[in-house]
């Protein structure tokens, strides 16, 4: 008896859910707008606000483009405004902070970043905030007796102070074309009391670029306070690469102007040979019809 | 993953941007050197708060979400990626025949209905060895037989490792597809079913878009998607990251996620490639479907779906 | 130069210049052209909606059309074999049929160039193997080995026919006023001197030894377009033997069938005797057993390793799905016409015939096994592609366009022989002329 009794409680949860789902969004009932921010200091250097306008249909998300949205930074006020912008077709858009907002960013030490979508027949009005405080990331290495290491250090402001923030999880990795292969053990690395991560150096022999150097980067990634902050630095810790590749040479998966040259002077040599006789004879024929017309001139003459 | 995804982008977007904007652009890596030089800057200036609360001037450029990288003309396609050799793991003991990387990548491309450039192979080495899943791309061989044979540059090996088709090129002879011992390669056998702005498009040797009549496509490794600083689609579409994707000449490889040195994973889990008999040289590697996410059998329902679909 | 207008070379040239059609003639001129036409209008089809409307898909992309190619090329072989080995062997009896055997491979290797652009799937970029050429592909090298083969051919079929053209332009009734400008100008110039003569002669003479190695590239190039693959059953040293030795065969016996209707149909039995069957039967047998020899060391020995990837193919030939085809292939195409043509009764020339006919059939679908349960067995397993693409059997389009240009073939084999001698009437008086003496 317990059995279908918690379906039949189930199965009511989801129809009623359902229903009351409908007049809330009677253009579409196929989802729940979304906008999400995510804020960004690479470099720490400049700021910027990433929105991402979704929409949530089930438990996937499908990105709506187009969607306009207005960015205020700390309130929702006119003076306060970032920026008003529409997301683009993968539903992003890119917020900065203009330089008249100074003052609003001098006033405090955390930064609150409101969205507002408009009211819109594919996505309804919808807020979203995100606080973040400001902080900065240090990246440094050091190279003693063979022993490679970088410290990462997470700094927070506090009033005119900037002071160490512990705990604070963040990436101490190589940065690669597609990805950061971390550079020492972990995956991860979290921050002790003086704000401060190492990282000790394991990719010895990596690959660099030419000169053998590598880029560091230490980074935030989607901190619930700080955000995704990122700093680099180049060392020469890396193994110079240089390129090499059958691009360009004379193979027989080069392309029609690198033929190999066996292969060219054969097929030349061949072709050549067989036009020559080929030719010969066609101009055996000329002389067959030549010796032909002049006789025929001297019979009618 | 999706988050993950955006955020990598952003970083590396965003660096390039603060090269641009600082105006010291110290960076070495040749990739971002050659994106570097592709963005055009507006000559427009904008001011903006830096995190020190600084008033700096920076270019409009710097306010595109993306940076707009051009497409590449067709003649630099041939070319490829200056210093680069990309190349693919495939992590066997992931798969379990979810095929999103398939509809991913049909779905990016316009793959003609049924065929599949992505393919998800039953495989079973012997009578009593245990079956797996196999998914299987383009090899994008380093000795190509299929370049070899082909008689008009239609297809061909870039510095890059990539092989491509020049659509505009093939005259359809479809060597290439017998000269393939994958079967790879996919033939349009009739004018593809494209929505009318996709087949206006120019065809572009790096999308493989928009596919033509009479002509031969494959997988093409989405170079257009590396050059932006994206994964290819198959990579990113696959749920358990059985794909892995990277470049040779830096050693690593990533599937968003995850990012492995190349060398210690294959030499880690005794990568291989297919047909190494064959002499073709394979950019994909294969990890040995060993303490396997999951059984075999899961893979069987997508089977059946698809199969009832076909019906 | 000897006077060659003894009394019979009047009726030797009324027996041998061309011939208004009779009835039948032109029922069978009729019934090639409705194929053309029906082949011309499927290939039409094809055009329009793409190569869609054949049966082939991405496992098996060569169908028919391409077997039907290397059917062509590898008839149009005879025309060295019987044209220039004979000459250079100093093979006298072969002279009345060195033009048959000259036309069927001209108008062999115009179809199989012509297949090749309707196998094509974009014949509007025919140009680009032109103007893009890439010399490390094969086809490149089939591209310029049968243009070549092409030339040589046309002068082989041209320099003999020189002498006849004089005879047809000075026996104008035998033909009409279009043909007679014809003649005047592809012949006008030939006297009949002593000097053309040793010019014509040292010019056949080098020609004869010219075509012997280019016919051998162009089927071994062939071959070619599958050996340089790794597929089972096509990743073969011996290819290019086999093909070849393959070539003479059909060619043999497409030469034999010509031989038989042409001598029906113009009434030839005093110039293509009993004693010419009996020789083109003994060459069949050869050939045949040459072949034969090639399939067993082709078939043979992989299947006696068994390789895995050769396993499935093996298999579905000699006991599978194309066990029928392979054994038909092997049994009629082969080993019945050896077991006929031994004996001397088999080598009168209606067995031979039909061994002929036997031969060329037989060879058809060989072409056929060669090209397509290959494709149908490749490394990976079939998978992730349509029920539709797992199997091949043409489509009556397929069919159409094949037949069409088998019925093309003959058409300029037909068309050939109304507008000039099928026997050269000159070598015809002179080796008559010197036999009397």
């Amino acid at each position: 008896m317990k059995k279908p009794n918690r379906n039949t409680i189930q199965w009511l949860l989801v129809i009623s859910l359902s229903i009351a789902g409908i007049p809330m969004y009677p253009q579409d009932s196929a989802g729940v707008p979304d906008i999400s921010l995510a804020y960004y200091a690479p470099h720490n250097n400049i700021p910027y606000v990433i929105i991402n306008t979704r929409m949530k249909i089930g438990k996937k998300f499908s990105v709506v483009a187009g969607v306009p949205v207005t960015i205020y930074l700390n309130e929702a006020v006119t003076d306060n405004l970032m920026a008003k912008l529409t997301t683009d077709e993968s539903g992003r858009a890119k917020a900065v902070i203009p330089a008249i907002l100074k003052p609003v960013w001098d006033s405090s030490d955390g930064l609150k970043f409101l969205a507002v979508s408009g009211a819109d027949r594919k996505f309804p009005e919808t807020n979203a905030e995100l606080t973040i405080k400001k902080a900065r990331l240090e990246i440094d290495t050091a190279s003693e007796e063979g022993m490679k290491s970088i410290t990462a250090k997470l700094l927070e402001k506090n009033g005119n102070e900037w002071t160490p923030v512990k705990d604070a999880e963040m990436k101490i990795a190589v940065k690669r074309l597609l990805g950061d292969l971390s550079a020492g053990d972990e995956e991860t690395y979290t921050s002790d009391s003086t704000g401060m991560a190492a990282a000790e150096f394991i990719r010895d022999s990596l690959p660099g670029d030419k000169n053998g150097n590598i880029i560091i980067t230490a980074k935030t990634e989607d901190h619930d306070t700080y955000g995704n902050l990122a700093v680099e630095k180049i060392v020469p810790w890396g193994v110079a690469h240089v390129n090499e590749n059958t691009f360009g040479k004379r193979t027989l998966w080069g392309t029609r102007d690198k033929t190999p040259l066996w292969l060219l002077g054969l097929a030349s040599f061949i072709v050549i040979v067989v036009w020559s006789v080929i030719i010969f004879l066609v101009v055996q024929i000329r002389k067959i019809r030549a010796i032909g017309r002049k006789n025929n001139v001297a019979v009618q003459s | 993953m999706k988050n993950n995804n955006t955020s990598r982008r952003q970083f590396l977007v965003s660096g390039i941007m603060a090269g641009l904007a600082t105006g010291c652009s110290s960076r070495k890596d040749p990739f971002t050197a050659t994106a570097e030089n592709e963005i055009q800057a507006s000559g427009e200036k904008v001011k903006l708060l830096s995190t020190d609360g600084e008033v700096i001037e920076v270019d409009k450029a710097f306010l595109k979400p993306v940076p707009h990288i051009p497409q590449v003309s067709n003649a630099e396609a041939r070319k490829g990626i200056a210093g680069k050799k990309f190349v693919m793991v495939i992590d066997l003991s992931r798969c379990k025949n979810l095929k999103k990387c398939q509809s991913a990548c049909n779905h990016m491309h316009h793959v003609h209905g049924g065929q599949n450039w992505v393919k998800i192979y039953p495989m079973q080495d012997s009578e009593n060895s245990a079956p797996y899943w196999q998914p299987a791309t383009c090899m994008h061989c380093d000795e190509p037989p299929c370049v070899k044979v082909c008689p008009v540059d239609a297809t061909f090996k870039r510095q890059d490792g990539i092989v491509l088709i020049d659509s505009d090129r093939c005259v359809g002879c479809r060597f290439c597809m017998a000269a393939c011992p994958y079967s790879t390669r996919v033939f349009n056998w009739e004018k593809p079913e494209l929505p009318e702005e996709i087949a206006q498009q120019e065809y572009s040797c790096e999308t493989s878009v928009p596919q033509k009549i009479g002509t031969v496509g494959k997988c093409d490794f989405c170079p257009d998607m590396v050059r932006k600083g994206e994964l290819p689609h198959c990579v990113t579409a696959c749920p358990n990251g059985v794909f892995f994707f990277g470049d040779m000449n830096e050693d690593s490889v990533t599937n968003g996620p995850e990012t492995f040195r190349f060398s210690e994973l294959i030499r880690d889990k005794a990568g291989y490639r297919l047909m190494e008999d064959l002499g073709t040289k394979p950019s994909v590697y294969y990890l040995p479907p060993v303490n396997r996410n999951f059984k075999f059998e899961e893979g069987l329902k997508t089977e059946e779906n698809k199969d009832n679909h076909l019906k | 130069m000897k006077d060659y207008t003894i009394i019979n070379a009047d009726k030797i040239a009324a027996d041998l210049l061309p011939q208004k059609f009779g009835r039948n003639g032109k029922i069978w001129t009729a019934v090639l052209i409705l194929f053309c036409i029906v082949g011309l209008f499927a290939y039409y089809r094809q055009l329009r909606k793409g190569l869609v409307v054949t049966a082939m898909r991405d496992y098996v992309s060569w169908g028919i059309y391409i077997s039907n190619f290397v059917f062509f090329v590898a008839i149009s072989l005879v025309g060295s074999l019987i044209t220039a080995i004979f000459r250079l062997a100093n093979v006298k009896w072969s002279t009345p049929l060195t033009r048959i055997a000259e036309i069927i491979a001209i108008s062999a290797i115009v179809f199989a160039s012509l297949i090749i652009i309707v196998d094509m799937g974009r014949p509007d970029r025919f140009m680009y193997l032109l103007l893009y050429a890439r010399l490390q592909s094969p086809i490149m090298w089939d591209v310029i080995v049968i243009g070549t083969y092409f030339i040589i051919s046309l002068l082989l079929l041209y320099l003999p026919l020189l002498p006849d053209l004089k005879i047809l332009i000075s026996a104008k009734q035998a033909a009409g006023k279009g043909f007679h400008k014809l003649y005047l100008f592809l012949g006008s110039f030939w006297k009949g001197l002593p000097e053309q003569y040793r010019i014509s002669n040292r010019a056949l003479h080098i020609l004869s030894i010219t075509i012997i190695p280019v016919a051998f590239c162009i089927h071994t190039v062939t071959s070619w377009l599958f050996a340089t693959t790794y597929r089972p059953g096509w990743d073969s040293t011996n290819f290019g033997a086999y093909f070849v030795s393959g070539a003479f065969l059909v060619g043999a016996g497409a030469v034999v069938v010509a031989m038989y209707i042409f001598r029906k149909a113009y009434k030839l039995e005093e110039y293509i005797t009993e004693l010419h069957f009996d020789k083109m039967g003994k060459i069949v047998v050869m050939l045949a057993m040459l072949y034969l020899y090639f399939n067993i060391n082709e078939y043979l020995v992989p299947a006696f390793k068994m390789k895995k990837p050769e396993e499935v193919h093996l298999t579905q030939l000699l006991a599978g799905e194309f066990a029928p085809v392979f054994w038909f292939a092997i049994i009629i195409g082969m080993i019945i016409p050896i077991i006929m043509l031994l004996f001397p009764a088999g080598r009168k020339p209606f067995p031979l015939f039909i061994a002929g006919i036997m031969v060329v059939t037989g060879a058809w679908f060989k072409r056929y096994l060669i090209v397509t349960p290959t494709l149908l067995h490749p490394f990976l397993p079939m998978h992730d592609a349509p029920e539709t693409y797992r199997h091949y059997f043409p489509t009556w389009e397929e069919w159409a366009i094949a037949m069409g240009s088998l019925a093309g073939a003959m058409l300029i084999i037909t068309v050939f022989a109304r507008i000039f001698p099928v026997i050269p009437v000159q070598e015809t008086i002179t080796e008559k002329n010197e036999k009397a003496e």
